[in-house]
Parts: C-alpha cells; structure tokens; sequence
C-alpha cells in the first residue's frame, strides 16, 4: 500500500478504448420507438435486446432505449423473436 | 381553470387485409375524432408493412401516426375507441417530450453519420462480442495479482 501503488499503475495499461453512450453524445432527450432502423442495431440477431457491456451505452439510455424497443416490439416493429 | 393542452403521438395499425376504402374510412374517422377534442396536428400514413410478427394470423398492418394536442383526458377516450374499433389491431399513445422535437430534427443528420459508422461497426458484431466478454475476466485478473502482492508485502 503506500507509494508503491502508483508506481505499479503502468503495468495494467488499458488496452481497450472507452466505449462511449451513442446517445449520450448526440445529448438524445428521449429514445424514438419508431426508428426501427436505430433499434435494430440494440437487437441481437435473435432479437434479443443487447447488453450494456456489447453496446456501450450508458444506464440511462440503455433503460430509454428497453422501454423503445419494447414499445416497437408491441407495436409488431420489432420482432420479439426471430431466427 | 385554462385548458392545458399537451402534445401526444398515437400510433395505430389497421388490418391490412382490409379493403382500402375501409382503411380510408377509419383513417377519416379517427382524424375527426381527434380534431373535435384536440387540435390535430398532423396525420401520418406509413402505409402498409409487414408486421414484426402475425397478429391473430394477420401478416401485414396499415400505421397511422396521427400527432396532436389535446386535454390530458382526451387520450384515454381516443385509446378506447381504438380499442374498440374493428380493424385496429395495434395502438400506442406517446406524450412527446418537450424539446425533442428539435433534437429529433437535428440526429437525423448525425443519424446518418451514424449509420454508417455502425454500418462498419455491423459487419464484425461477433468479433464487437468476444473481446467485450474477454475484458471482465482481464481485468479482474489483472486486479487480482496486484491484490495478493500487496498482502505478500
């Protein structure tokens, strides 16, 4: 513990680039349901909702972007399911 | 007390196997619905689609969007109707939030942007996958050593 700490820093350099929330750059104040074609790419190819870790995007948007694609869905949009 | 009007967004489909005058009929039905409790904006006819999945064996759907202002009980009413209307399979009523309609407007420039770069980004979505799970474990392995050498010490 001590000064020792943050010498050590230097050997775990972050490799992987930060993702950054789509949204939260183009300061998106609400998430559209019937832009398909934008939900479509936070949908899996089984037409599962992506995860956060996959799609990068914040908490916030990520719940904006559920309750859209789950309004799509109903809507018959978006599929629930498909293969 | 004012009449305090708010924007909503419904949006309805309409059977598809439907003759087009009968499509025509509902759309001028719910048009003059609207405009005798609210102020109708715009109506919007997406035309026909073929639905995400079949309702009640129906492969395709007409959507509407009919955008407008009204009293905050009126969408309640229009929902009812709706509901009970034949041929209407679908709806959805939407407050729309104030001042997206400006960055709505904006995005659609940035969208495409967007879509381009995700374009990019869509053709190795696998490949996206695999480090993305790859990462969790990294990083707490690369924690974990640092953890056991402090105790070493």
């Amino acid at each position: 513990m001590d000064r020792n700490d943050t010498q050590r820093a230097p050997f775990r350099p972050n490799r992987r680039k930060k993702k950054v929330c789509v949204f939260c750059v183009e300061k998106a104040q609400d998430i559209d349901y019937k832009d398909t074609a934008r939900l479509r790419k936070y949908i899996s190819e089984r037409a599962k909702i992506l995860p956060r870790r996959v799609s990068g995007t914040c908490a916030k948007h990520q719940r904006d972007l559920t309750t859209a694609i789950k309004r799509a869905r109903f809507m018959a949009l978006l599929p629930y399911v498909s293969d | 007390m004012e009449k305090k009007l708010i924007s909503y967004e419904t949006l309805y489909v309409i059977n598809g196997n439907l003759s087009e005058e009968e499509m025509k009929e509902i759309v001028a039905k719910f048009s003059a619905l609207v405009s005798d409790n609210g102020t109708l904006e715009s109506v919007d006819e997406w035309g026909k689609r073929r639905l995400a999945y079949p309702i009640n064996y129906i492969p395709e759907g007409y959507y509407v969007l009919v955008s407008y202002k009204s009293e905050p009980s009126f969408p309640r009413e229009f929902e009812r109707v709706l509901g009970i209307t034949d041929g209407v399979i679908r709806s959805m009523t939407t407050k729309k939030i104030e001042g997206a309609q400006a960055a709505a407007a904006a995005p659609a420039v940035v969208a495409e942007e967007a879509v381009a770069a995700e374009a990019k980004a869509e053709e190795a979505p696998a490949a996206e996958e695999i480090p993305a799970v790859e990462e969790a474990p990294a990083t707490e392995a690369a924690a974990e050593p640092a953890a056991s050498e402090d105790k070493a010490e």
